[in-house]
C-alpha cells in the first residue's frame, strides 16, 4: 500500500520546525541543496537537535512580534553566488 | 608528502598532446587531463593550497599506500609549457561507472567515500563532493580518484556533498536493498542519481520504517521542497548558529552503520544456484578449462575481456595471461558473486567485474555525450572470451550471427569462442518457446564468419560434438 507522505504529520512537523530559518519565501533563486543542509541538524545528535530549537525558538519570538524580522535583509545581502553550495565533481 | 614512496617526479619536456578529459569538466581548479597515456591533473590556485594541506595530513599518507586514494605525485613542469600545479596520477587500469556496478561494489564504494570524510574530518578537511564517479578499482580494490575534492573545512560549514552522497550512494543502495529494484538502470539513466523527491515516492508507508528512510529520503524531500525557493544563506546561518564539525561526524558515522547493513534480499537465498553454473560433466570441462588455459598462454595479453563471465571461472584462467580482465556478464548476482569471491580471496588487482548487458551496452553519455564513454572506447580488448555466450546474443536477443562476430572484430581483439550447436540442451531449451527464425545460427556459417574475420589457430570439439571451441587471433 503507498500512501502519500505529504499527509504524514513527520514531514509537516519538520517542516514547522525548521520555518524559522527562512525569514523570508520571496528569494528567487534556486538552491535545491538548502534543505540537505538543514537537514543535517537533525542528523547531527543532540547537539544539532539543540541547535535547531534554538533557531525554532527565535522564529518563535518572531511570530509574537518579540523580535523584528531583521534576519530577512540580512539574508539578502549575504544572497551571493558565493554564498551557494558548490557541488562539483 | 613521503617523496620515497613517490615514483620519481615526471617529466614533461617533450610535447605529445594534451587530451583533456572530458567528464572533467566541473572542477575548474582541478580538471584531468592525458598525456602520452600518463594521467595528469591541472591545479588552480586555490586547488594548489589545498593539495599543499592534503599532502601535508597524515591520513593522506596512509590511504595513498594501502591505496584508498590514488597514487598521486607532484609532476615536475618543464619546457613542456604546463605550469605549475601539475599532479600525476597512477592510471585506472579500466575506467567504470556507477551503473556497471554489482551491489556490493556500490556499497564499498560508499564505505570507502564515508571513511575517506572521516580521515579528512580528522585534519579538519572534508571531502567538497560525494560522486560514485570518483571511486575507480584496481581489480576488486575502491580507490578513491579525485584528490581535488579535499579542501579544508571552514568553522560551522554543513557538508555540502551530503545530498550527492544520498543521490549517487545511498539511494541507489536502499533501492535494491529495499525494494529489490536494480540501481543501474536510474544511475545510467541520470548522472545525478536519484533525487531525494522521486526517492520518497517510491518508498511505501511500510518502508518508512526501515532504517534510514524517515531522515534521509522522508525529511530530505520534505524539507528540499519546503526550501527549493531558497532560505537566505543557510550556510551563514548555520554558522552562526553553532553548526559544528561534531554534527558532520555524527551524520558520517551513522550512515557508515546504516550502508554496512544495506544488502539485497534475493541475495541470501539464492546464492547457492550459483555454485554450479555449467552444463558439463567434469572431464568435458576439464578439456574447456585446459582448452582455454593453452590459448591464454599463447602471449601476454594487456587487457581481456571475458563476454559473459557468470561467476569468473575462465577470468581466473585468462587472470594468470593477461595485465587486467574486465569480466563482464548481465546477471547482476553472478557478477556479485565473482566480486565477493575476489574481494575474499585479496585479488591483487586483476579482475574488474562489471554488470553489462551486451545486447545494451553502456553508452556515450552525459554533456556533449562524451562525459561517460561507451564501453569500447574506455580501453580495447587483446583477448576476448565469449564462452556459452553466443546461442543467447544470436537466439535471446535476435543479434544477426555475422554482426556479432564483425563486431569482434572490429574490436581488433583476439578471441576464445564457444559455438553451442542446435542439438546442445541449452539451445533447445532457447528455441522451446519461440519461432525458430534462425537461418544463421550454423556452425558451417559461423566458422565461415570466423575464417572470414580472423586466422583460426586451434579448435576442439567439447560435449560430444554439440559445441565446439575456437581460439582465432585478430587478423591485422
Amino acid at each position: 500500500m503507498h500512501v502519500n507522505l505529504r499527509s504524514l504529520p513527520f514531514p509537516v512537523f519538520l517542516s514547522g520546525l525548521f520555518l524559522g530559518m527562512s525569514a523570508t519565501g520571496a528569494h528567487a533563486y534556486l538552491d535545491g541543496g538548502t534543505g540537505s543542509m538543514i537537514l543535517q541538524l537533525l542528523l547531527g545528535g543532540m547537539a544539532g537537535l539543540a541547535i535547531a530549537g534554538k533557531l525554532y525558538w527565535y522564529r518563535l519570538l518572531a511570530l509574537l512580534g518579540v523580535k523584528s524580522k531583521t534576519d530577512a535583509a540580512e539574508a539578502q545581502a549575504r544572497n551571493t553566488p558565493q554564498g551557494r553550495a558548490r557541488v562539483d565533481r | 608528502m613521503n617523496e620515497t614512496a613517490s615514483p620519481p617526479p615526471a617529466e614533461l619536456g617533450h610535447h605529445p598532446p594534451i587530451e583533456p578529459e572530458p567528464g572533467s569538466y566541473r572542477d575548474r581548479n582541478g580538471s584531468v587531463f592525458y598525456r602520452d597515456g600518463r594521467v595528469f591533473r591541472r591545479l588552480g590556485a586555490r586547488a594548489r593550497e589545498n593539495w599543499k594541506l592534503l599532502r601535508d595530513a597524515s591520513f593522506f599518507g596512509a590511504c595513498r599506500a594501502d591505496g584508498r586514494i590514488v597514487d598521486t605525485w607532484e609532476a615536475t613542469p618543464s619546457e613542456g609549457g604546463l605550469g605549475p600545479g601539475i599532479l600525476e596520477h597512477a592510471r585506472v587500469p579500466f575506467v567504470s561507472y556507477p551503473y556497471e556496478w554489482p551491489f556490493g561494489m556500490l556499497k564499498d564504494a560508499a564505505l570507502l567515500h564515508l571513511d575517506l570524510m572521516g580521515q579528512a574530518l580528522g585534519a579538519d578537511m572534508i571531502l567538497k563532493d560525494s560522486s560514485a564517479y570518483n571511486v575507480q578499482w584496481f581489480g576488486a580494490r575502491p580507490t578513491f580518484i579525485d584528490v581535488a575534492s579535499f579542501e579544508p573545512l571552514e568553522p560551522g560549514e554543513p557538508w555540502v556533498g551530503y545530498r550527492q552522497f544520498c543521490e549517487l550512494f545511498l539511494y541507489p543502495l536502499m533501492l535494491q536493498a529495499y525494494k529489490g529494484i536494480d540501481f543501474r538502470p536510474w544511475l545510467r539513466g541520470r548522472l545525478d542519481g536519484v533525487e531525494a523527491d522521486q526517492m520518497r515516492r517510491l518508498m511505501s508507508a511500510r518502508d518508512l520504517l526501515r532504517p534510514g528512510v524517515l531522515l534521509h529520503v522522508a525529511a530530505q524531500s520534505a524539507l528540499q521542497r519546503r526550501y527549493s525557493a531558497g532560505a537566505g544563506n543557510v550556510r551563514a546561518k548555520l554558522a552562526r548558529a553553532g553548526f559544528d564539525k561534531s554534527m558532520i561526524l555524527r551524520n558520517v558515522d551513522k550512515l557508515g552503520g546504516l550502508v554496512a547493513r544495506l544488502s539485497p534480499p534475493r541475495m541470501r537465498t539464492q546464492w547457492s544456484d550459483y555454485d554450479r553454473t555449467h552444463s558439463y560433466e567434469e572431464a568435458e570441462f576439464r578439456r574447456k578449462v585446459e582448452f582455454v588455459g593453452e590459448a591464454a598462454r599463447h602471449r601476454r595479453w594487456k587487457l581481456a575481456w571475458d563476454l559473459g563471465c557468470n561467476t569468473g571461472t575462465f577470468s581466473r584462467i585468462v587472470a594468470d595471461h593477461a595485465d587486467y580482465v574486465v569480466a563482464m556478464d548481465g546477471d547482476w548476482m553472478a557478477v556479485e558473486h565473482l566480486y565477493q569471491q575476489q574481494k575474499a580471496a585479496g585479488d591483487p588487482g586483476s579482475i574488474l567485474p562489471l554488470v553489462v548487458d551486451l545486447c545494451d551496452p553502456s553508452p556515450n553519455q552525459g554533456w556533449l555525450g562524451t562525459e561517460r564513454k561507451g564501453l569500447a572506447e574506455r580501453g580495447r580488448p587483446e583477448l576476448t572470451l565469449c564462452l556459452a555466450l553466443i546461442h543467447h546474443i544470436v537466439i535471446s536477443a535476435n543479434i544477426p550471427l555475422a554482426d556479432f562476430v564483425r563486431w569482434l572484430a572490429g574490436l581488433g581483439t583476439s578471441l576464445i569462442i564457444e559455438f553451442v550447436g542446435r542439438d546442445d540442451e541449452m539451445v533447445q531449451a532457447l528455441l522451446a518457446n519461440r519461432e525458430d527464425q534462425y537461418d544463421d545460427y550454423h556452425p558451417e556459417i559461423f566458422e565461415d564468419l570466423l575464417a572470414t574475420h580472423f586466422d583460426i589457430k586451434d579448435e576442439q570439439d567439447l560435449k560430444g560434438g554439440r559445441r565446439r571451441i575456437y581460439f582465432a587471433t585478430a587478423r591485422s
